[in-house]
């Protein structure tokens, strides 16, 4: 755990050493599944509107 | 490190292949409703003169509004102008496909119809065509949607959609909203 | 401390000014289109309301920041002093005498055009000579970009160009691409219509000119914040950059997909082909994708942060972030909001679904939502971050900071989700006037309330932003603590080479222009093979 505080703008905090080691074992798992998901929702909120908006309102062109 | 730099560039392409696959159904489908679905945007390029618009030619008063041809072509003619729709009302049949053509005599308008995939710009010098059908009766809102002027916000006009049945033409294939 | 500290300070402080005097008045708006009772309501105050508020927003606090912040990424990323203070000044004079002219011409009545300016409605001429005055201080700033990361270059021969600069630069020389569209419309045509030397317009030319710069401009207003999330964001959380590499390539990305996309904005219109719709809606399917990779890039980098402040398993390090950080929070509350905004952009883009939502409040909700929001809420966190060292004064209120950041994506999410409902409904835009007792749209009236109390929430938010930033100029006793010079993120792998490709922009105008070539060639080509009908010149400036 850092000792900087919370919220102060961090000028002082040094990303190095184990905490890094250690953090780079796991990433980017977490970020894989917060973006998937993110993407993945956006997509079916694109199909929905697309099947259940857009076709149902008729041709154009 | 426990990381190398080929390892976050494997990474990264494994997301950029997920990213390229969503982008990918989003273009299929896009593909397949405007090929196969008839839901494009507008874009029948046809110029017309605005300054003599009123004078001579499809738009002079007594073409506009719905028309039907001997084979049953039915074809809605609007003049959009600051800051009214002439005529102010037409009438189309329902399930039926329709031809929606517009043009305006002075500057940039735009219509949508509610709950309508209809929506076109109306640019001075060309024709605006939208052909759809009408799913639904009903008595809907035209409004003009793109910024004409000080007057532009009370510039609307209405679809009355109606049954088959009540879709009566006159004798020169005219329909209008009073004697449907 | 900075030597182009006032030189920023002058532009930021425009910026931050115009944008406040703009907030209020896009607050009166919301009320003017709601079945409440407004003051001072007519069409003649409303569009000349929404001109002076378009402009402001979309062309003076935008280009404003983006050359003050850019002034001080040069000198502090680069650790030189720029090429040139003199003409970084001239540029600010002539960018701040065109702003005075535009919006006092605005104010006159005599250019309720809005922002979009499309003719033949045409204004007084001095509406467009002021901006084009504005963008033409900007193409000096421009120069003075390329300049200083070229003497950066040769001064320091074989290594990486700063990511922060390389953004920086990547940003200005779209810039000069993307003014060329607009400038060539208003030279050439608006000008001199303007001017009463042409009677009439080829209007779709001028649609398709301004098509060029509409699209384009959106990233010249967004590169900014990309580089807060690349270049700060990772910093003030405590981690590292995940990949510097897939940063320069997301801001190549942009540079050359920014710009053969400008045509969706015109799916609707009747002088382009299917063809053509249908190419530059492949193009625009693409500049999805550096947004998509950001979306990735700069998660990984939060997550490295926050599994060093011990945060665990798959979504644990999101609560271990420093989110009192107002960098930090600023991030995460952009990226909610990037979601949203997003997802109605790919709406927009997806060719026969424009047709869905075209010239409705959708499109409103979501400019203001992905610009106003997500764009915005970065302008605020670099400020924020920077002020210290523009001031030589300690930040002393964070918590002010965050809450004036919590309002403002508050506010835009109630703001602009009942617009997005709306905008299906069929409203429609630019209205000032809506007749609430027509049961065809009196159900719309509920909702549009909401969203006034959505654009009081951002005008209190505005308001509390400038606060905040002029609490640094008074603080005497923030004085007494020492400010750190600027430290930008470092990456997990910092690199001492990257290919030329990577840290430079000699193949990619070439890419431009091809793709340029290709995307706007014809259609523009076509207006002159078979010149259309030509429509009256409408002067808005004169009385009858």
């Amino acid at each position: 755990m850092t000792a900087v505080s919370d919220s102060a703008p961090s000028q002082g905090d040094q990303p190095d050493g184990p905490a890094l080691e250690r953090a780079l074992k796991t990433v980017p798992r977490g970020a894989m599944a917060l973006s998937g998901a993110a993407v993945l929702l956006l997509l079916a909120a694109w199909l929905a509107i697309y099947l259940f908006v857009f076709l149902p309102r008729g041709p154009v062109g | 490190m426990a990381m190398d730099e080929r390892t976050i560039l494997r990474n990264e392409l494994r997301w950029a292949a997920g990213v390229g696959a969503m982008v990918g159904v989003i273009f299929v489908a896009i593909l397949f409703s405007s090929l196969a679905l008839h839901r494009a945007p507008p874009s029948n390029i046809e110029t017309v003169d605005p300054q003599t618009l009123h004078l001579a030619g499809e738009f002079t008063e007594a073409n506009l509004g719905t028309h039907v041809t001997p084979d049953g072509q039915v074809t809605t003619r609007i003049v959009a102008a600051q800051f009214a729709f002439v005529p102010q009302c037409v009438v189309v049949p329902q399930g039926k496909p329709v031809t929606l053509r517009l043009s305006s005599p002075d500057v940039i308008h735009g219509i949508l119809i509610t709950g309508t995939n209809v929506n076109t710009m109306v640019v001075p010098g060309y024709v605006s065509q939208v052909r759809t059908v009408f799913a639904e009766t009903g008595d809907l809102l035209m409004p003009c949607h793109e910024f004409c002027g000080l007057g532009h916000s009370e510039m609307t006009a209405h679809v009355m959609v109606v049954p088959q049945s009540s879709f009566r033409p006159d004798a020169n294939g005219t329909a209008s909203c009073a004697s449907r | 401390m900075l030597a182009a500290r006032r030189l920023v300070l002058a532009h930021l402080w425009t910026a931050f000014v115009v944008f406040a005097a703009a907030a209020v008045l896009g607050a009166w708006q919301m009320w003017v289109r709601s079945p409440l009772a407004a003051p001072f309501s007519t069409p003649d105050n409303y569009y000349l309301s929404v001109t002076a508020h378009g402009a402001a927003m979309a062309y003076v606090l935008t280009t404003f920041f983006i050359m003050g912040f850019g002034y001080y990424v040069a000198e502090t990323a680069l650790e030189r002093t720029l090429p040139s203070m003199r003409w970084a000044w001239l540029g600010f004079a002539l960018a701040i005498f065109g702003t005075a002219m535009t919006v006092l011409t605005v104010l006159s009545g005599r250019a309720s055009v809005l922002y979009t300016f499309y003719p033949p409605l045409t204004a007084s001429p001095f509406f467009y000579v002021g901006l084009v005055l504005v963008v033409v201080g900007s193409w000096i700033w421009c120069v003075l970009m390329i300049l200083a990361m070229a003497q950066w270059k040769r001064a320091n021969p074989g290594r990486p160009v700063p990511l922060a600069m390389f953004a920086t630069v990547s940003n200005a020389v779209m810039w000069l691409w993307t003014t060329a569209g607009v400038a060539v419309e208003l030279l050439f045509i608006v000008i001199p219509a303007s001017l009463g030397l042409t009677e009439t317009v080829d209007v779709g030319l001028t649609r398709t000119l301004f098509s060029w710069t509409l699209h384009a401009i959106v990233y010249f207003w967004l590169i900014p914040a990309y580089i807060a999330f690349y270049t700060m964001a990772p910093q003030a959380a405590g981690g590292r950059l995940y990949s510097d590499s897939m940063g320069r390539l997301s801001f190549i990305l942009f540079l050359v997909y920014s710009l053969p996309v400008g045509l969706h904005h015109l799916f609707m219109d009747p002088e382009h082909s299917t063809g053509f719709k249908f190419v530059q809606m492949s193009l625009t399917v693409l500049v999805t994708v550096p947004t998509l990779l950001t979306v990735f890039t700069i998660t990984a980098s939060m997550e490295i942060a926050g599994r060093m402040r011990g945060g665990t398993g798959l979504f644990g390090w999101i609560g271990a972030l420093p989110w009192r950080r107002p960098m930090v929070l600023a991030t995460g509350l952009a990226f909610f909001m990037l979601w949203f905004g997003g997802g109605g952009g790919l709406v927009n883009m997806s060719y026969g679904m424009n047709a869905m939502v075209h010239n409705t409040s959708w499109v409103t909700a979501h400019f203001h939502l992905i610009f106003g929001g997500t764009v915005v809420m970065m302008y605020f966190a670099i400020a924020y971050e920077i002020w210290p060292r523009l001031t030589g004064r300690a930040t002393q209120a964070p918590q002010l900071q965050c809450a004036q950041l919590w309002l403002w994506a508050i506010g835009m999410m109630v703001m602009t989700v009942p617009w997005h409902w709306l905008g299906l409904e069929g409203q429609w835009r630019r209205v000032a006037h809506f007749d609430y007792a027509d049961p065809a749209i009196a159900s719309w009236g509920p909702w549009v309330d909401v969203s006034v109390a959505g654009g009081a929430i951002l005008l209190a938010s505005a308001l509390l932003f400038i606060w905040n930033l002029a609490r640094f100029h008074a603080d005497q006793a923030a004085k007494l603590t020492p400010v750190p010079p600027q430290r930008y993120a470092v990456a997990v792998h910092p690199p001492d080479h990257v290919p030329a490709a990577l840290n430079g922009f000699a193949l990619w105008n070439v890419v431009v222009l091809v793709l340029m070539a290709v995307a706007y060639g014809f259609p523009l080509a076509q207006f002159f093979i078979e010149a259309p009908p030509q429509a009256i010149v409408h002067h808005v400036d004169r009385a009858g």
